[in-house]
């Protein structure tokens, strides 16, 4: 008795990702990634050509392709929608240049900078002393300094690097965040 | 598996790894969500890099694209810009960017700026020509000023530019343009373009008018090496450095 087909394309991809139990990955987390792995060649467009491999691999469970790893065949799917998008960048005229290659005129704008520190200091105290000293510390190494502080500062807190390093992420991802709620909220519109 | 380095995962995001490395840190970032933070972590350096001027030539083109490329990249730009500022480890670094044109100065003016200001110290740099700086304390970026006087000829004098400097900033003496113009900056190796930068912006000390770029160590490291700086065809001019690493 075959298993009554999936409703939609979705369904199909959520059922399949299901179908490998604890050791599988979810549809949150395949995204997640396809979208770092966009972001490695093509920043400006990697959420984008995340949902469109995600889209074709619902599209193949849909349609009863037997997909044996779920990750293997996503990778094979996410180069060849990458091909594609290079190949449709390739195509534009010079004056149409996909805007991961080409960025905005960006001149370091002083009192852009200035804004954005009294954004940042303000978000760095509402975050506290340990957070504020934490992101401090982590970022302010450069070069081959960057590990050795790294290891120190992990030590101090008897914690792994890798433990250290999630925290320090989750840190910045929150800081940016404050930051652009703030410039939002005292720019002019 | 061997672990790759936070060098390759860098070359990687600048585009500069071989295909088949590639495919091997692509099969990773599917795979493995540790790697991907991991892979986030380098990102954010080089972010702070940029942020801090450390980066220079293509590398300084590729990351630029990549954090300008949408606008919240833009603003991640920004931010990191706005730390630069704040971690102590670059308080020198942000005060000599604070010297240019364009950005309000939060400190006295350093380097040559100082040096031409004072009569003794511009008469000793006419002389030479040339003034070498050991990196200031914490920076590791040694200077170079090179005025017109020098570029005649092949120097006798050798260039030692010490070993731990990670970078070398090239103050380079230029003319007074009739238009508010830039300026570009080429090195050459045997003939061959090494190091290229444009869009400087000229600034003033007293008598002198110069541009300044920050250049990897390794771009001058043992050798000759040909420095070009131009602004269209309204000026051009070059020095020709002879260098050892000390």
């Amino acid at each position: 008795m075959t298993a009554p087909r999936a409703a939609s394309p979705l369904d199909a991809l959520l059922a399949r990702l299901a179908s490998d139990g604890d050791e599988g990955v979810g549809y949150e987390a395949l995204r997640r990634r396809l979208i770092r792995f966009f972001a490695v060649y093509a920043p400006a467009d990697a959420d984008e050509l995340a949902d469109v491999a995600l889209d074709r691999v619902a599209r193949r469970a849909h349609e009863g392709v037997e997909i044996a790893s779920v990750l293997s065949y996503t990778l094979g799917v996410a180069r060849m929608v990458l091909h594609e998008a290079r190949a449709r960048a390739a195509r534009r005229r010079i004056v149409e240049v996909d805007p991961t290659l080409l960025p905005e005129a960006d001149d370091g704008d002083a009192h852009e900078i200035e804004v954005a520190l009294a954004a940042l200091s303000a978000c760095l105290d509402a975050a506290g002393g340990d957070a504020r000293g934490l992101i401090l510390e982590y970022y302010g190494a450069d070069g081959a300094s960057r590990i050795a502080l790294r290891q120190r500062l992990a030590g101090e807190r008897g914690i792994s690097l890798n433990a250290l390093r999630n925290r320090a992420l989750r840190l910045r991802e929150a800081l940016e965040d404050c930051v652009r709620k703030r410039l939002g909220r005292d720019e002019p519109a | 598996m061997i672990e790759p380095t936070d060098e390759s995962l860098r070359a990687w995001l600048l585009g500069r790894l071989p295909p088949a490395d590639a495919e091997a840190l692509e099969q990773r970032v599917l795979g493995d969500d540790a790697f991907g933070e991991r892979l986030a972590d380098v990102e954010n350096d080089l972010l702070d890099d940029l942020a801090a001027e450390r980066l220079a030539g293509d590398e300084r083109a590729v990351a630029l694209a990549r954090f300008t490329a949408t606008p919240r990249a833009r603003l991640r730009l920004r931010v990191a810009r706005a730390l630069v500022r704040l971690t102590p480890r670059d308080a020198a670094h942000a005060s000599r960017r604070a010297s240019r044109p364009g950005v309000r100065r939060a400190h006295r003016p350093r380097g040559w700026l100082a040096g031409a200001l004072g009569a003794a110290a511009a008469i000793a740099i006419a002389v030479v020509g040339l003034n070498l700086r050991a990196p200031i304390q914490g920076t590791r970026v040694a200077t170079i000023t090179l005025l017109a006087d020098r570029q005649r000829g092949i120097e006798d004098q050798t260039i030692a530019v010490p070993r731990d400097a990670v970078s070398v900033r090239l103050q380079l003496e230029v003319d007074d343009t009739r238009e508010p113009t830039r300026f570009a900056l080429e090195i050459e190796d045997a003939g061959r373009a090494v190091f290229s930068t444009a869009d400087l912006v000229p600034q003033t000390a007293g008598a002198y008018r110069f541009v300044e770029a920050e250049v990897p160590r390794r771009v001058l490291a043992n050798g000759e090496r040909i420095v070009r700086v131009r602004a269209g065809d309204a000026f051009a001019r070059a020095w020709t450095l002879r260098i050892r690493d000390e």
